[in-house]
């Protein structure tokens, strides 16, 4: 039998993160039989931090066949700045990429890194399990489903679409498989897939369709295992909306009392504050929430047309007078650039936030994300952004660029004001 | 003795210096130079058992360089600081004045910012800085000396009377567009910008 190939996964995270994508696409790949013994995996998870030249260090000596990255807007550069040094050193290793930085550009990205092999579009667990299929028999990989790749004559070629994973539970647990350890006490959980919102800045709604979850047993299992074997004591979901439904919201209060009762505690969950009420925030109470993520991003009437969010001041502020009753922090999250809105209506956005003193109030500039919507309507819109990543919004028809630099610096200062406190 | 009757108090943040209003209840203590008062920390323990969340200062700054002045007021509870900052310039001679009066500020602000980090909290500097036609050239750099101490916002407030021509008017703009590069925001009051710096003018009396 042939030496099996060396695949090295290689995720670039914010400080402080670890990559939930490379633990699912390595705990799928390990799993399929047809591998077994074919392939050796080694994951390298670092951070954006480090200079790509030293990550290259960590990871040319592991001899690498395949080397495998996620890519988003945030590490975008540093992973092309590392391609490009793992292509110059070590010709004959593979490159793959797969996240939404690149997935819904897939063709482009490889006409402009030919430093990069092959890109896996969508969801990639199947996909880049199949690609190691098709590498380790010396098929073509450019046949495989959800597969953008260089031909050897030059040419880039996309494969069909591959359908979404219908049954999550078949992708093993980082966790319960051993693949990913929890760090500093933290570790990160996933219970679903996919929005039922359609915000036009998100790449979550338009990327991933319907809602497709993991089941109940496995979450609790994963819950159970990372709280009792691993002494986690806190987790960060990264749901996009944690109150889904009032079921889920139930069911997962149960789950996590238990542990919440014994110092569990979840930071910044994501919620829909409009459907927040007594009983739902005593529930996150009860789960060991102390803080959680929420919008409005604008409450300009324009912009929430044009990102089809709906707002409903009232209902809005009565999701963070409920939270705040029981303890628990809210963040306010508002978006500067949003097409439709100007810089007096952000501001009058922050004005409403801050006037609910929700705990935190968190000011981004719009980036116009590959897949989104906004990025598909940018010239109808008159979004003027940066191509390369992150590409962060330049000017719009209501906010020059010099004013949109000058809003990034007032609401900085009154961000600064505002949690400044006793 | 209740606070109010103890020290000139401004409970708007905004009034004192503060470019924005944020909720309270929030309370300035000084007028001048607060750590003049004698009973300063008793001051602050006392807005704070009142129910003060956002407590700041108005001070010169230099004080904040004596003693454990920094560390103390971060103890007892100020969160914000409103630096009365006069920019000024090195003399010829820099054996005879080897420190500006605007140093002692600066190492002031330093000496805060960096005895909050050191207990891991946030605070909020800002300076109101005069600007009349003969300081306007010193405008800019003290901006930029200020946002490298750590200032988050600058008020330029118009001192004196009669019209700023041109020249004063470029170097407040240049003043605005200096903070912005840095990370400051600077806000200008009763002085009228041209329309490109519109943004940074306060209207009405702020
Ligand atoms: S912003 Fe949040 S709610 Fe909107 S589509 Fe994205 S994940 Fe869903």
């Amino acid at each position: 039998m042939s030496a099996p190939l060396k695949v090295v996964l290689v995720g670039l995270n914010s400080p402080g993160y670890q990559s939930l994508a490379l633990g699912y696409i390595r705990a799928y790949a390990q799993s399929d039989d047809r591998l077994k013994g074919r392939v050796a995996f080694q994951t390298l998870d670092l951070t954006v931090d480090v200079d790509p030249w030293w990550v290259a260090y960590r990871v040319l000596p592991l001899e690498p066949d395949v080397v495998a990255l996620s890519v988003t807007c945030w590490n975008a550069r540093h992973v092309f700045d590392l391609c490009r040094i793992i292509r110059a050193a070590s010709p004959h290793t593979r490159i793959v990429l797969g996240g939404p930085e690149v997935g819904p550009v897939a063709e482009q990205t490889l006409e402009s890194h030919m430093e990069v092999d092959l890109i896996v579009r969508g969801e990639g667990e199947i996909t880049f399990a199949e690609v190691l299929y098709a590498l380790t028999r010396g098929r073509d990989v450019c046949r495989v489903e959800g597969v953008t790749a260089r031909r050897p004559d030059g040419f880039v070629v996309s494969a069909g679409d591959r359908a979404l994973i219908a049954d999550l539970d078949s992708i093993p647990s980082p966790y319960l498989t051993g693949v990913m350890s929890p760090v500093d006490g933290g570790a990160y959980l996933e219970t679903y897939r996919g929005c039922p919102h359609r915000c036009g800045y998100c790449f979550e709604g338009k990327g991933y369709g319907r809602v497709r979850s993991f089941s109940q047993g496995r979450v609790e299992a994963e819950i159970r295992t990372l709280a009792e074997s691993h002494g986690v004591s806190s987790f960060s979901f990264i749901d996009p909306v944690f109150n889904l439904t009032q079921d889920r919201l139930e069911w997962l209060s149960a789950a996590l009392a238990p542990y919440a009762a014994n110092g569990l505690r979840l930071h910044t969950v994501e919620v829909d504050i409009e459907r927040v009420d007594d009983d739902a925030a005593a529930l996150l109470k009860r789960a060991g929430v102390c803080s959680v993520e929420t919008g409005p991003q604008s409450v300009g009437a324009a912009a929430l047309a044009e990102c089809r969010r709906s707002f409903d001041p009232e209902r809005f502020s009565t999701g963070v007078a409920a939270l705040r009753r029981v303890g628990i922090s809210v963040e306010c999250d508002l978006i500067i650039g949003l097409p439709g809105d100007s810089t007096e209506e952000f501001f009058e956005g922050m004005e409403f936030c801050l006037a609910l003193d929700p705990g935190r109030v968190q000011t981004s500039t719009l980036h116009v994300l590959p897949g989104t919507d906004l990025w598909l309507r940018a010239e109808e819109l008159g979004l003027i952004f940066d191509v390369e990543p992150p590409h962060e919004i330049i000017a719009t028809p209501r906010i020059s660029y010099v004013d949109l630099r000058r809003a990034e610096v007032r609401a900085t200062w009154i961000q600064r004001q505002y949690e400044a406190r006793l | 003795m209740s606070v109010r009757e103890s020290a000139a108090v401004r409970t708007d943040l905004t009034e004192a210096a503060g470019v924005d209003v944020v909720p309270g209840p929030n309370l300035v203590l000084g007028g001048l130079e607060a750590f003049s008062h004698p009973e300063l920390p008793a001051l602050v323990v006392a807005a704070a058992a009142a129910g003060f969340v956002r407590i700041g200062l108005e001070t010169g700054g230099g004080p904040l360089n004596v003693g454990e002045n920094a560390a103390g007021a971060i103890h007892v509870g100020v969160r914000h600081l409103v630096i009365r900052f006069v920019p000024s310039v090195a003399d010829d001679d820099p054996v005879a004045t080897p420190i500006r009066a605007s140093d002692a500020a600066l190492a002031g602000i330093r000496a805060f910012i960096s005895a909050a980090a050191a207990v891991d909290q946030k605070v909020a500097v800002s300076a109101v800085v005069p600007a009349c036609r003969h300081t306007a050239p010193l405008l800019p750099v003290a901006v930029a000396e200020l946002a490298d101490a750590g200032v988050g916002a600058v008020r330029l407030v118009a001192d004196g009377e009669g019209a700023y021509g041109s020249a004063a008017i470029a170097h407040v703009s240049a003043a605005c567009d200096t903070g912005v590069v840095n990370g400051v925001w600077v806000e200008v009051e009763g002085i009228v910008l041209p329309e490109s710096h519109a943004a940074h003018c306060i209207i009405g009396d702020g």
